[in-house]
């Protein structure tokens, strides 16, 4: 079976591009798909969450990354990730990164990097904007709290598409997903290549509602390659799941999410 | 090597290659035992990576538990994240086998942080929802002693710990503490009120919408939000002028959940709120629970100068929501009442977007007559086809044969309570008081809609027909009354001899079929209808409804068909 996969989660910048120069190294680009089993599209986000990026501020942190990465369309998905304590920087980011690059997503929005509470006042705006925009949002994993967060924003913003990384929430992942469990426009990212996690996973929520995520690369190989995403396929393909389940994990649930087109 | 050897080994750690270091020791703090580990733990300066710490735990549980457990009960409670982390990771992997010492040590700790993380470990043990996945409700009682403890946090972390639990008999405790001195106390017990959805608990939280803190004011509307209760709309409502644009946000998406009409009106005020996001929620609750009601807001607000508000109308106005409830409102205001009998032609796709999608539209049928209490609601299941004739006879097996009528029958016939007439070609699905009066004997007549048919029956008993996004052209009373008429182009010629499927076993029935491809214009006598005021027309989201009372239809439509008999026809 020739599986396409849409990794949701991973970030490329700062280990692919010299912060002062900014010179990017595209021999690094290459060397990403070389360890790829099938045709992969990475998911990644505007700042990684790298302390010297997300100091740029939303806005250059958005053509930043539409910069390094737009020329690659075919490999990689690009994603806005904003500080909501910057309103109108926020707004204006993803506003930015929808309609002139073509960004297909918000996020990843990471709670504790830029302190706001998962449900607190400053996220709503972006919530908002990123329903007026048809986009989906990201939200970081966190403890159950976060999850019960994402939960309240998924209850009072039907229409917001979200996806929750990490498999929501550590080692509380469980209590995590059954927090969530209810809102159907509530997806999982499921990084880990735990067959007992994933099949847990899809008796919870359904195998319609999970997605393929790495994290790649950070506290990864350093040779960049990349190694969780094969680990992960071959999670899935020994757990016998059809391959219908395994199309939709993989991609099918993302680019519904993502509103990709085949 | 003995202890002092590790120690030593142990301070190398703080080189540059912390991992490389620990693994070289690994083996000797295992021979060592307990000891090795309690004095790795002293020197937290020394877990520097998460592989050490992981290494550590993973070490200790090759070691015997009695020995384990009290050295990490020590970790605990001290303020070290790392330590801390540690601990919880051992008792997390000990699972149900550290629950008496962690029990014990809930009661004997002197130290609130102690307690806390106690109580963060018995969390995973009572949880049924924690990856353990255990629910021990044996621990209820000592949590609950807890929540009476003189330290704030110990009490918020006790709380937290019940309502996880779904320890419904902490009830009062919860309710009490909503009314603690401490801000974060009542905070932890509102939410906990919220997980549980305590009713008991409306009347403190009621109260809390008064309180200065609107982080208080907007987690009590939020739980008042989860817990649901419509009557309670009165006290939430004039919290959409709160000076708080977070307390008017959660205000107004509580309303949906406490929904009462006269919601209307304060919500079409918010939609001119400052504030975007209040704004827009407005809008969307309305446009989620009274679209029908309040179409000229959305339409106005599609004109807004906030794109936001715009934006949310225009997409509202193109998808329309339907609701069971305004499903109901609209059959009511038609005329259907309880204890009516009503055949139902239906097309899911007119209606829009119905929130709940088929099965709340047939929920929101069985509720208008009340069925299965006082009335009857049934639907054509429908499986005839051109092709049937004595050539080709039909076989119908009532319980696999699906319809062509359309998703809602489809989902109708379906249910657990419903019962199909034996018909080969023009069945019935029916719920409802009158079911077995109304299926009786259909296989037994001679032809597919006449007397001695569901449809006819419907007139006898003073029923309507609704048409729910359908028109007259799928009535399928007219056939019976082109029966009565003695319309001779409704019926095939020759008898069929059908094979029905029941309990297992073919039955043969010999019966006229109905005849296909003569072009009707049903339509026609929508005029008349309306106009005798045999039908009333109402709109549910995007569809046309038609209520058509079977016998006045009968009663003005067969003489001018006795007299016509080509009457219906093109």
């Amino acid at each position: 079976m020739d599986i396409e996969i849409i990794d949701t989660h991973c970030h490329v910048e700062p280990w692919f591009m010299d912060l002062k120069t900014e010179k990017v190294d595209k021999d690094a680009f290459k060397n990403i798909y070389k360890g790829c089993r099938h045709k992969t599209r990475l998911c990644v986000a505007s700042t990684g969450g790298n302390p010297v990026l997300v100091k740029m501020g939303n806005v250059a942190a958005v053509h930043r990354l539409a910069k390094l990465l737009g020329p690659f369309p075919e490999k990689f998905i690009l994603q806005s990730m904003v500080n909501p304590h910057d309103k109108e920087g926020a707004l204006q980011a993803i506003e930015i990164g929808v309609k002139k690059y073509g960004f297909k997503m918000v996020g990843e929005l990471v709670q504790y990097i830029h302190h706001w509470q998962t449900d607190g006042r400053e996220i709503l705006p972006v919530i908002q904007k990123a329903i007026d925009l048809d986009v989906p949002l990201m939200f970081h994993s966190g403890d159950v709290f976060h999850c019960e967060g994402v939960a309240h924003i998924a209850y009072k913003f039907p229409r917001a598409r979200i996806i929750i990384a990490h498999c929501a929430a550590g080692r509380d992942w469980y209590r995590g997903i059954v927090t969530v469990k209810e809102y159907s426009n509530v997806s999982i990212e499921i990084m880990s290549g735990n067959a007992e996690q994933i099949k847990a996973l899809i008796e919870l929520v359904g195998p319609n509602r999970i997605t393929f995520g790495t994290d790649f690369c950070v506290d990864l190989d350093p040779a960049r390659r990349y190694t969780p995403g094969n680990g992960l396929l071959d999670c899935l393909e020994k757990m016998k799941l059809s391959d219908k389940v395994i199309a939709s994990i993989c991609s099918g649930n993302a680019k519904n999410i993502l509103k990709l087109e085949d | 090597m003995s202890i002092d050897d590790i120690k030593q080994m142990m301070i190398r750690i703080q080189e540059k290659t912390p991992d490389e270091v620990f693994n070289n020791i690994k083996k000797e703090m295992l021979n060592v035992g307990p000891e090795s580990i309690k004095f790795a733990l002293s020197f937290p300066g020394m877990l520097i990576t998460p592989g050490i710490r992981w290494g550590v735990v993973r070490l200790a549980l090759k070691m015997p538990e009695k020995e384990i457990i009290p050295i990490f009960m020590d970790a605990l409670s001290t303020t070290d994240w790392r330590l801390n982390q540690m601990a919880k990771d051992i008792f997390h992997a000990l699972g149900i086998g550290a629950t008496d010492a962690l029990v014990e040590n809930l009661k004997r700790c002197k130290v609130a942080w102690g307690k806390v993380q106690t109580l963060y470990c018995l969390n995973r043990l009572a949880d049924p929802y924690s990856t353990l996945r255990i629910g021990d409700k044996t621990l209820i009682p000592y949590i609950i002693k807890a929540v009476k403890d003189q330290s704030e946090e110990v009490r918020n972390m006790a709380i937290e710990v019940l309502s996880k639990s779904e320890a419904f008999e902490a009830e009062a405790v919860i309710v009490k503490c909503i009314s603690d001195n401490s801000k974060t106390t009542k905070l932890e017990a509102i939410k906990a009120s919220r997980r549980l959805r305590l009713k008991k608990a409306v009347p403190e939280l009621i109260k809390i919408l008064k309180n200065k803190d609107p982080e208080l004011r907007a987690e009590a509307i939020y739980a008042l939000d989860r817990i649901g209760d419509s009557e309670k709309a009165i006290y939430i409502r004039p919290l959409l002028k709160d000076k708080d644009s977070y307390v008017r946000w959660c205000t107004v998406k509580a309303l949906k959940s406490v929904w009462q009409d006269e919601n209307i009106k304060a919500l079409t005020e918010a939609v001119g709120d400052k504030d975007t996001s209040v704004a827009v929620a407005a809008l969307e609750v309305i446009a989620l629970k009274a679209a029908h009601k309040a179409m000229g807001v959305i339409e106005k607000a599609a004109k807004s100068k906030n794109k936001s508000v715009k934006n949310t109308a225009e997409y509202y106005r193109q998808k329309v929501y339907v609701t069971k409830n305004i499903i109901i409102d609209e059959l009511k205001r038609v005329g259907l009442k309880k204890g009516d009998s009503v055949l139902v032609h239906s097309s899911l796709s007119k209606l829009g977007y119905v929130e709940g999608g088929v099965e709340k539209v047939i929920d929101a049928l069985l509720e208008t007559v009340n069925a299965p209490e006082q009335g009857t609601v049934f639907v054509p299941t429908i499986t005839g086809t051109v092709k049937m004739s004595k050539d080709d006879p039909p076989v119908f097996d009532p319980i696999n044969t699906p319809c062509w009528t359309g998703k809602i029958p489809e989902t109708f016939r379906l249910r657990v309570e419903a019962k199909r007439s034996l018909h080969p070609s023009h069945s019935i699905a029916v719920i409802g008081k009158l079911s077995d009066y109304y299926i009786k004997d259909h296989e037994n007549s001679p032809t597919p809609c006449g007397k001695n048919t569901p449809y006819w029956r419907l007139a006898e008993q003073n029923g309507y027909i609704l048409f729910l996004g359908a028109d007259l052209r799928s009535c399928t009373f007219l056939h019976t009354l082109e029966e009565l008429a003695g319309c001779k182009y409704h019926m095939q010629k020759d008898r069929v001899k059908a094979k029905i499927i029941v309990n297992g076993k073919a039955v043969n029935k010999e019966m006229y079929l109905h005849q296909w491809g003569t072009p009707r214009d049903f339509t026609k006598i929508e005029p008349m209808l309306l106009e005798k005021g045999i039908m009333k027309k109402g709109k549910i989201g995007n569809a046309e409804v038609r209520l058509v009372s079977a016998k006045g239809l009968a009663t003005a439509l067969l003489p001018i068909m006795r007299k016509n008999k080509k009457y219906l026809i093109k």
